[in-house]
């Protein structure tokens, strides 16, 4: 009995063991922070330049890394699948191109660092000087 | 006015595609989708289609694989955060199966601002909810676009432009929409036959469309013009008869079809709260041809998400707004007249009744995302088709349908995305 208490109790923090999840942008980009209806407007393709009207290019992980299905949950709440189909429909009807997708953290930190027009999502950690903050998803976020 | 079909546009879009490999600061993305699909329907008389633009089917349980089976290849070149470039081709089994009808779209995207889009090309005819991307089955939770409603949309692509602006409305987001192009198509008229009927036609379009947190309304207008003389023997006739028999007039002028107008009224609603989910669409068709039924087209589907599996629910609708065509013969004309009108009367019957597409259907399926994109799927659909309604379905034997029929479709799909 009291090993079910302890999984349950353990089952109910384990979600949060998870990062939190930060929201990038170059460090010349004039954007300083951004709602988060703004990063969901990007990334789920409906818009295509940051609220002061410079053009955003969202880089995304590959497909089947964690930390997109956890950032895409939590943003929008909708599972990896919903999101690739989603995606799909605005691809293959022509409305736009797909996100550029990358391996790890590492490597779409270095594109950010070169890139004025990228935005991106990487687990929390110490970030190089390239690189700002303009929003933080953490646990509590919905 | 007729877009130039002597130099297609695609084709001209096509040669900056060529061009554009040279150049080394274009970002290129390459991507597509597929399907593998088999269709099981148990009724001997009706081949299942999945719209008029196909000549083959499933019928008599033969598990037809090509109802649902394609492939489809994208390649999106980005020139700047302006200008763009897509070509996509779809490969699947095609009535008139040529490279040229392959090319699904080749168009130049120019992007001046964020939120104002003109597009100039081969471009998808966005008539439906769903048309932009009905082919990719990945994107739908079904197996197909219901057929009751899509089943009619013969319009794939159109050499034109579209413009396309979108206005923030607080938390909402309007995108409005027009376009104008040339398109023809060949519509098979028989199952496995060869025969068919082109159209050649200009289209007008104009879409609106509202999101708004979980929801999604659609309304759009589409005015087709039609160039093609479909008739032109059928009329000689009647306008013969019409010398003797002057109620034959209105056959002569209603069959016309050069320069005739047919046009859709759409409404489609959405919701998606991620777990329960509403989709449902109202096609009204107004037409001045009579090769073109007036008639109501609807659907709505609710389904719910269980993590990787989501099920659903479907209902179908179909119907013509007019009574079958029954021309009124007189009795007790001299012989061999009044077998020669009965004979052409009849055969005039047959063909603009064979358009009519009067059905109704129940379906229920799963589909499960057992791996990034990929899906697999199982839809059963019971239809309903009126003998005079049976216009999206063939006959297996080339004979006139006769009797209600009560098909039931299974169908498997395995969708992917690359």
């Amino acid at each position: 009995m009291h090993k079910l208490a302890l999984f349950l109790i353990a089952l109910m923090f384990s979600g949060q063991l998870r990062a939190d999840i930060l929201v990038i942008v170059n460090a010349h980009n004039p954007v300083v922070t951004l709602e988060k209806k703004q990063v969901v407007d990007l990334f789920m393709g409906r818009v295509s330049a940051f609220p002061g009207g410079g053009a955003a290019q969202t880089l995304d992980l590959k497909t089947g890394t964690p930390l997109r299905a956890d950032f895409y949950k939590r943003l929008t709440g909708k599972s990896e699948a919903q999101v690739d189909a989603y995606w799909a429909t605005l691809v293959f009807a022509g409305r736009m191109s797909p996100p550029k997708q990358f391996a790890d953290d590492r490597e779409v930190i270095g594109e950010v660092t070169k890139n004025k027009m990228a935005i991106a999502y990487v687990a929390r950690q110490s970030l190089p000087g390239g690189v700002k903050i303009v929003m933080e998803l953490t646990q509590t976020a919905k | 006015m007729a877009v130039n079909s002597h130099f297609p546009l695609w084709s001209a879009v096509l040669l900056m595609v060529a061009t554009s490999f040279s150049q080394a600061d274009i970002d290129h993305r390459f991507s597509g989708f597929a399907t593998v699909g088999v269709a099981i329907n148990n009724n001997p008389d009706l081949v299942f289609r999945n719209d008029v633009t196909q000549d083959n089917g499933a019928y008599k349980n033969n598990g037809f694989w090509l109802n649902d089976t394609r492939l489809g290849l994208q390649w999106q070149g980005r020139w700047s955060s302006e200008w763009e470039t897509t070509v996509q081709v779809v490969a699947k089994d095609r009535f008139d199966n040529t490279l040229a009808n392959s090319i699904e779209w080749a168009f130049i995207r120019y992007r001046p601002i964020d939120g104002l889009d003109l597009r100039l090309g081969r471009l998808g005819a966005d008539a439906f909810m769903l048309s932009d991307f009905r082919q990719v089955g990945y994107t739908l939770p079904w197996v197909r676009p219901p057929q009751d409603l899509y089943g009619i949309t013969s319009l794939y692509n159109f050499d034109g432009f579209d413009l396309t602006k979108r206005f923030a409305l607080g938390d909402a987001m309007l995108n409005l929409k027009t376009f104008y192009g040339n398109s023809n198509e060949k519509y098979p008229t028989g199952f496995d036959n060869g025969q068919f009927t082109k159209f050649d036609f200009d289209l007008f379009g104009i879409s609106g469309t509202l999101e708004w947190n979980e929801w999604k309304l659609r309304y759009s207008y589409v005015e087709v013009e039609v160039n093609s003389d479909l008739t032109k023997p059928l009329r000689n006739i009647w306008a013969q008869i019409a010398m003797q028999w002057p109620p034959a007039n209105d056959l002569v002028t209603g069959l016309e079809t050069e320069g005739k107008q047919f046009r859709y009224h759409q409404i489609g609603l959405n919701y998606d709260s991620n777990n329960w989910w509403f989709q449902s669409e109202y096609v009204r068709i107004n037409s001045d041809l009579m090769l073109v039924v007036n008639g109501e087209h609807a659907y709505a589907s609710l389904g719910k998400r269980f993590g990787s599996l989501n099920l659903y629910g479907l209902l179908g609708y179909a119907s013509p707004r007019e009574p079958s065509l029954d021309i009124p013969v007189p009795v007790g004309l001299p012989e061999p007249f009044g077998s020669q009108l009965n004979y052409l009367a009849q055969a005039t019957e047959n063909r603009l009744n064979g358009a009519r597409i009067k059905q109704r259907s129940y379906g229920v399926g799963a589909r499960w995302d057992f791996t990034p994109k990929m899906a697999l799927k199982v839809q059963i659909d019971k239809v309903y088709v009126d003998q005079t309604g049976s216009g999206l379905w063939f006959s297996t034997t080339g004979t006139i349908i006769t009797g209600d029929k009560k098909p039931t479709v299974i169908s498997l799909a395995w969708d992917m995305l690359f």
